[in-house]
């Protein structure tokens, strides 16, 4: 058992990889400040809040990430990294907690702190600004499973491509989402229209919104399938491509 | 230690860098020998499980390396000849990595940062290559994992640097295995036995010190020897390396070793039984 996961070993694990990292979550912490500072300015001289665009980036930030905030693993840092006496498993559980948990949480608690402060400044014509930064819009499940399972794809695009992690994750995304879609309207007779935002995939697997172009649950199962069944199977994937990674 | 049985690996198939190689190591500081791009860093990268065999097995401490168990990682330090060094000081590094590693000694740390002469509390980053070496080589050390992988750990280290590494080297314990993957072989004369020759595909001798000069003789004669593996010339005549057929005893010349092995290779293997 203390092959596969030691508590001891992961927290360790997890500790050194703070320390050795602290400088990205600085900069994360000075960019979104930067960033919400500079929304405030503009709404206070505008009118217009620009919340939603900084949410929205800081949720592509958040997906993105595996991509773009390791490091890539070259025979000059794989070396040390690799034989560090570290599980798959931990090595694992430390890359995807710090993904699903730690950015966003940090991502989450910076904002809420931001709103707090917003609510206390002596500004009546913030309110708006204020409700606009309610992160229940953007973090619920709807949201976290769409997080999750676009993210997924960049961890395994992360361990996958040596060169160009991002560009070729985009790449491989975009022709697999269109592979899917062309799969699930087959199998479900029914047609997507890029510009027709109700009949997004979520709703269609609540069936909401559909009228008269309800699915039965057998025609819904494969939607089941890809919005829940996605995110697990490309965790495993990446559990797969860390214990298989040479350097 | 490392039991190495049928062992093929390959980048490209059509270009085997070992060939069905089946060799064993025990203790002692093994001097891994070979010309340019006959698989030096790959076995040690097999050794480690940075690499995966294709065929045959590679077991280290019982493990099968490719696994990369923590159990086994815990007793392997492998230093590489390029690395790319944290933005922390060795000491910092030392204190969140070396928790991994059960016999870490932050006394041996300073002591052989102090004999290196370099500062502990200084960014590895900031340091010169020859200063970084040195300090991973210090830290490699005082983890005294049981097997210990340099690769080219003299490159870059100045000459009384070089001396120093020699000394720290000559006190290693018995029961440690130490590969160093080198062409400075002038650097760890005296200090390494056995020696490991890897030629294309196969490995062309892993034997010992004494086994060596008890089957071949290296010696100054004033015309080149008529069963020579290898003669060069020097300023007293030439340096040769013979088979050992008068059971004489001489002090082996690595560099004339490895050149009359690779001149020959059918014969060393004949004469050691590989």
């Amino acid at each position: 058992m203390n092959t596969i996961f030691s508590f001891q070993r992961f927290e360790n694990y997890i500790k050194r990889n703070l320390i050795f990292t602290k400088g990205q979550y600085l900069y994360l912490l000075a960019i979104v400040l930067g960033a919400y500072l500079f929304s405030l300015l503009f709404y206070l001289l505008t009118n217009w809040s620009l919340v939603p665009v900084l949410m929205t980036g800081t949720i592509i930030t958040i997906i993105i990430g595996p991509c773009i905030l390791e490091p890539k693993i070259t025979k000059y840092n794989g070396v040390m990294e690799y034989t560090l006496p570290v599980s798959t498993t931990e090595r694992f559980l430390a890359f995807w907690l710090k993904y699903i948990l730690i950015l966003p949480l940090l991502t989450y608690g910076i904002y809420y702190l931001l709103s707090v402060i917003t609510n206390v400044l002596p500004f009546d014509s913030l309110a708006k600004f204020q409700a606009s930064m309610n992160m229940f819009n953007y973090f619920n499940l709807k949201g976290l499973l769409a997080i999750w399972g676009f993210q997924s794809m960049y961890m395994v695009g992360y361990l996958t491509f040596q060169r160009h992690p991002f560009l070729k994750t985009v790449l491989s995304i975009f022709i697999l989402n269109t592979v899917i879609m062309i799969i699930i309207m087959l199998l479900t007779y029914t047609t997507f229209s890029i510009s027709q935002n109700n009949y997004a995939l979520m709703d269609i697997l609540m069936n909401k919104e559909m009228g008269e172009n309800q699915l039965s649950l057998i025609q819904r199962l494969p939607l089941f399938f890809v919005v829940f069944v996605f995110p697990v199977g490309f965790w495993i994937v990446t559990f797969l491509r860390i214990r298989e990674k040479e350097i | 230690m490392i039991s190495i049985q049928n062992l093929s690996f390959y980048y490209q198939q059509k270009r085997p860098v070992f060939n069905d190689v089946s060799f064993t190591m025990q203790n002692g500081i093994y001097g891994l020998l070979g010309e340019n791009g006959v698989g030096k860093t790959t076995l040690l990268h097999l050794i480690s499980g940075l690499r995966f065999p294709k065929k045959g097995s590679c077991q280290v401490l019982g493990y099968n390396s490719y696994n990369r168990n923590p159990e086994m990682l815990k007793e392997i330090c492998f230093l590489p000849e390029e690395f790319q060094a944290p933005a922390v000081s060795i000491l910092d590094m030392a204190r969140y990595n070396a928790g991994f590693y059960e016999r870490y000694s932050f006394e041996q740390l300073c002591q052989y940062l102090e004999e290196f002469e370099v500062e502990g509390d200084r960014k590895l980053s900031e340091l010169s290559t020859g200063q970084k070496k040195k300090a991973m080589i210090a830290y490699g050390l005082s983890l005294n994992t049981k097997i210990t992988l340099l690769d080219e750990p003299t490159n870059g280290l100045d000459i009384p640097s070089k001396s120093q590494f020699r000394k720290i080297l000559s006190i290693i314990g018995d029961d440690r295995c130490l590969i160093i993957s080198t062409h400075q072989v002038r650097d760890l004369t005296h200090l390494i036995d056995p020696i490991i020759i890897l030629d294309r595909n196969s490995v062309l001798l892993n034997q010992s010190v004494e086994e060596i000069t008890r089957k071949l003789v290296f010696k100054h004669t004033a015309e080149v020897p008529e069963h020579a593996l290898y003669s060069e010339p020097t300023l007293e005549g030439y340096l040769s390396v013979c088979p050992n057929i008068h059971d004489e005893e001489s002090t082996m010349n690595i560099e004339i070793l490895f050149n009359g092995v690779v001149k020959n290779k059918k014969k060393i293997k004949e004469l050691f039984n590989m």
